[in-house]
């Protein structure tokens, strides 16, 4: 009887922990409780409950937040706040917008990263003419579906430098320019910082250089920025270079360098010159497998909400660090060490580069952060309140009395989990709660070509098209390489016309890809697509050197997806060419972006001309 | 004096001069009070303060506040009674009291409220010490919610160690209560969160007894792995009852 109550009791013991393992299973972590979302405030004034709150440095439990006009009114325990539609925040952790340290943004990019909770950007390169508009954009407290930018303008760089082969047009700094009136003149036109490049390739390609600042222009334009108030950050890809930045008296690196883990001496320099580094590890993470592009792309907390440019970006790896699978590891390396003496590391993504999306790749930046040896916490303070204070921005990057609503709320504790960050409950800016609609909601609006259309017989005396938005250079400068073309009209046209399009250049050695050609834009807006599904062939006249060249066809959710190519051959004769759209392996006719005639390897000079372009259709 | 108040006067007094003498007797082992009063508090502000307080806003302090305190607890309670039980039963010390005129139970309610008082006291020490260097600020609900977790959950470690107690003897019950304490503590992420650990932990957690109370613990500081709070409870309970009963039928049997 004794021992069949104790086997009684044994047993139960036995089955209750069974138990309790089996329901621990059953109970995953909250990643679907997200899915419909919960019905949030309409208007700029609500009040979070019993949330747990990262305040952009520590972490309060069971706190509320009260939101009002758009601005942090009080937080504490028992926030009283009647009539105030509230917002349950049980369960869920409350932060202060993000804040991505490196980016360059255009076209969907602010409105991409407010989707994913980034409410600031820092644009370390690109279009100057929008930032006075910014700055007003930035001051108003109005409902926005766009995060705010800082932005330097375009960057300083020397002729021929990096950051002047996007096709924008860039000033750039030429050995003996006045380095002061440079400067003056990017901070006169709005530059919020200055950013400066320091690269001659020399970390990433054994034969291409580029021309780059010199250690004397970088401390003159690094001067200059600080006479006028404004903060010089500077590219760099090797540990020699960050060390004549700093010397120089930059405040922040735009990436960790690549050539070497950081030594002792370079950690002491850093410390003693109060530089600040934003890693950018998301660019240097591709294949790596956790918080690189395609690790986002397949947690199931984000890919509703990347659009499909967004998913084809993510899977991009940039081409040059194929060859140097150390640099992922060093780049950790660098940044624990850092890191571990005290450096200032903030969060940045450096996307608009292959193998990012704006606004998903900070979550991933922040996973690689705490690889390389933060704390979820500090990896959230690199993300706000680390960033504002190292740009100067009293109104954002903590959760404080009178800062700006700028918030986002998520399930679980990504205190704890950093990639809790991902299950976003809700973005708010300025107070306002920000739609999220999934990708797919919104679609592009596609022009749908003709099934046969002339695109050009450059008769009437210009380099244009008959629709589209014309033809243009394009090399391999993107990718790094060095391959260089220029077009123009000449005359005497195919089959007795007046005039034909000619296309010559060089193809230099050095890159994997390389090309070098002229691109026709079917698209009304540069970069857009065309439904050219009614299209059956593509057919022009042509005649060269007798080289091989290509029929690229860029198509797709966007231009960076490999081309589509086919090969012709430019005889000293005009001939005709037809090649059958069906026999581009690849291509998405239905989002037709650009038809490009090109010269590949090898290397050396081209020089071929093309007359009457058309698409044709089976119809006619 | 009436005759009910001077009867339950009577009747408690056995119990109390039980306690008094066991506090007096744990009192006077220091091989129990060192360890299990100030090992709680080294480790805590050995991990939660010195090597994890200025970092992180106060993460690990808060964290390690909940489950250095079930640590601590679980020692008390762990060797309150099996060690302690373990070497009375060897000594005969069972069997002589039962010659005396003191109610059956009260050694092991004397053993049990001493466990809470050790707790209560381990309790206090690991608060201040949050509080004053761990920089860890908490509601004065979360407190005491805090303080009265570790009190109570003595209990299922109680219930746990006689049964330890009345299987093992005196010499070998340290060693045996050890080897079950510290990889039990362990695996239960008192020492450090079980997400750093590889997952096969994690999945294992919910077999250790010191899981459920930790978790109901980090609950109140906001930290927990968002299991059920009722199967917490609910498991402890289980736990309690079922090996206070081996251990009385095993107490029954051998003495």
């Amino acid at each position: 009887m004794r021992s069949k109550t104790s086997l009684i009791a044994g047993l139960s013991v036995v089955a209750v922990l069974a138990i309790a393992v089996v329901m621990q299973d059953a109970t995953p972590p909250s990643a679907s409780k997200t899915e419909a979302g919960p019905a949030l405030p309409a208007g700029n004034t609500f009040v979070v409950r019993g949330a747990r709150v990262f305040d952009g440095e520590r972490v309060h439990e069971a706190t509320d937040v009260l939101v009002r006009d758009g601005r942090i009114a009080a937080i504490g325990t028992q926030v009283d706040a009647p009539g105030v539609e509230a917002v349950d925040g049980k369960g869920r952790t409350l932060m202060p917008g993000l804040i991505d340290a490196h980016v360059h943004s255009w076209g969907e990019a602010r409105r991409e990263a407010l989707r994913f909770g980034v409410t600031l950007a820092i644009d370390l390169h690109g279009d100057r003419g929008r930032l006075a508009t910014l700055r007003r954009e930035r001051e108003g407290m109005e409902r926005t579906a766009e995060a705010d930018l800082w932005a330097a303008g375009v960057a300083v760089t020397a002729p021929g430098g990096h950051g002047t082969q996007y096709g924008m047009p860039v000033p750039t700094l030429a050995e003996g320019d006045d380095a002061a009136a440079f400067v003056d003149a990017r901070v006169d036109e709005g530059a919020d910082l200055v950013k400066l490049i320091v690269e001659d390739l020399s970390a990433h390609s054994t034969t291409t250089r580029w021309p780059t600042l010199s250690p004397a222009q970088v401390e003159a334009v690094v001067a200059a920025a600080h006479r006028r108030g404004k903060r010089a950050i500077v590219h760099v890809s090797k540990q020699d270079d960050a060390r004549m930045a700093a010397r120089a008296g930059a405040d922040g690196l735009a990436h960790v360098f690549v050539d070497a883990p950081s030594d002792d001496a370079f950690v002491a320099l850093a410390r003693e010159r109060d530089l600040f580094v934003v890693p950018t590890l998301s660019v240097f993470a591709a294949g790596s497998g956790a918080g690189d592009g395609r690790s986002l792309v397949a947690d199931a907390r984000l890919r509703p909400w990347l659009s499909a440019a967004q998913v084809q970006t993510l899977e991009a790896a940039f081409p040059s660090l194929h060859a140097h699978p150390e640099y992922p590891v060093d780049a950790l390396a660098s940044v624990r060490r850092l890191h571990a003496a005290g450096v200032t590391i903030l969060a940045g993504t450096d996307a608009g580069n292959p193998g990012t999306a704006h606004g998903a790749s900070l979550h991933g930046e922040l996973e690689l952060l705490v690889r390389a040896g933060l704390t979820p916490v500090e990896a959230l303070a690199a993300a706000t309140s680390r960033s504002a204070d190292r740009f100067g921005i009293d109104d954002r990057g903590r959760i404080a009395e009178g800062r700006r609503a700028d918030l986002v709320l998520v399930d679980g504790d990504p205190t704890t989990d950093i990639r809790a960050t991902r299950a976003i409950v809700a973005v708010w800016k300025n107070g306002y709660a920000v739609e999220r609609p999934r990708a797919g909601e919104s679609k592009e609006a596609v022009d749908v070509l003709p099934a046969s259309v002339r695109i050009a017989d450059f008769d009437d005396g210009a380099a244009t098209a008959a629709f589209g938005s014309g033809w243009h250079e394009t090399t391999d400068a993107v990718m790094g390489g060095r391959s260089t073309v220029r077009h123009a009209l000449v005359a005497g046209g195919a089959l007795g016309s007046a005039g034909a399009l000619e296309v010559a250049g060089e193809i230099a050695a050095g890159s994997a890809y390389p090309w070098a050609g002229i691109a026709f834009l079917p698209a009304r807006t540069p970069m857009g697509a065309v439904d050219a599904r009614a299209n059956t062939e593509l057919v022009f006249q042509v005649r060269g050197d007798g080289r091989e060249y290509q029929v690229m066809l860029m198509s797709g959710p966007t231009m960076q997806g490999m081309p589509a190519m086919h090969a012709f051959t430019a005889g000293p004769e005009w001939t005709e060419v037809r090649l059958p759209l069906a026999a581009f392996g690849g291509a998405d006719l239905a989002q037709l972006r650009a038809v490009s005639f090109a010269a590949g390897a090898p290397a050396g000079a081209f020089r071929f001309a093309i007359d009457a372009v058309e698409l044709r259709g089976s119809r006619p | 004096m009436n005759a009910t108040t001077f009867d339950a006067g009577f009747r408690l007094r056995p119990y109390l001069l039980e306690a008094k003498y066991e506090f007096l007797g744990l009192l006077r082992t220091p091989s129990y009070v060192l360890p299990a009063l100030l090992f709680p508090s080294l480790f805590y502000v050995l991990f939660g303060v010195l090597l994890g307080g200025g970092r992180g806003g106060g993460e690990a302090a808060r964290y390690l506040l909940a489950t250095y305190g079930v640590f601590g607890i679980m020692g008390s309670a762990l060797f309150g009674f099996g060690v302690t039980m373990a070497l009375e039963r060897e000594r005969g010390l069972l069997v002589f009291k039962r010659a005396l005129p003191v109610p059956p139970g009260a050694v092991l309610v004397a053993k049990m409220v001493m466990a809470m008082l050790f707790a209560a006291i381990i309790s206090m020490m690991l608060a201040v010490l949050a509080a004053s260097l761990g920089g860890v600020r908490l509601a004065p609900l979360q407190w005491a919610g805090l303080f009265l977790v570790n009190v109570l959950g003595t209990l299922p470690f109680c219930a746990i160690g006689l049964w330890i107690g009345v299987h093992v003897g005196g010499q070998a019950s340290p060693a045996i209560v050890n080897l079950i304490y510290l990889p039990m503590a362990f695996l239960s992420g008192l020492w450090m969160p079980l997400s750093i650990l590889p997952a096969i932990f994690t999945k294992l957690a919910p077999v250790w007894p010191s899981f459920h109370l930790s978790q109901i613990a980090l609950r109140i500081v906001g930290r927990d792995a968002g299991g059920s709070l009722a199967m917490h409870f609910g498991v402890l309970a289980v736990v309690t009852v079922a090996f206070f009963v081996m251990a009385r039928r095993r107490l029954a049997d051998v003495g």
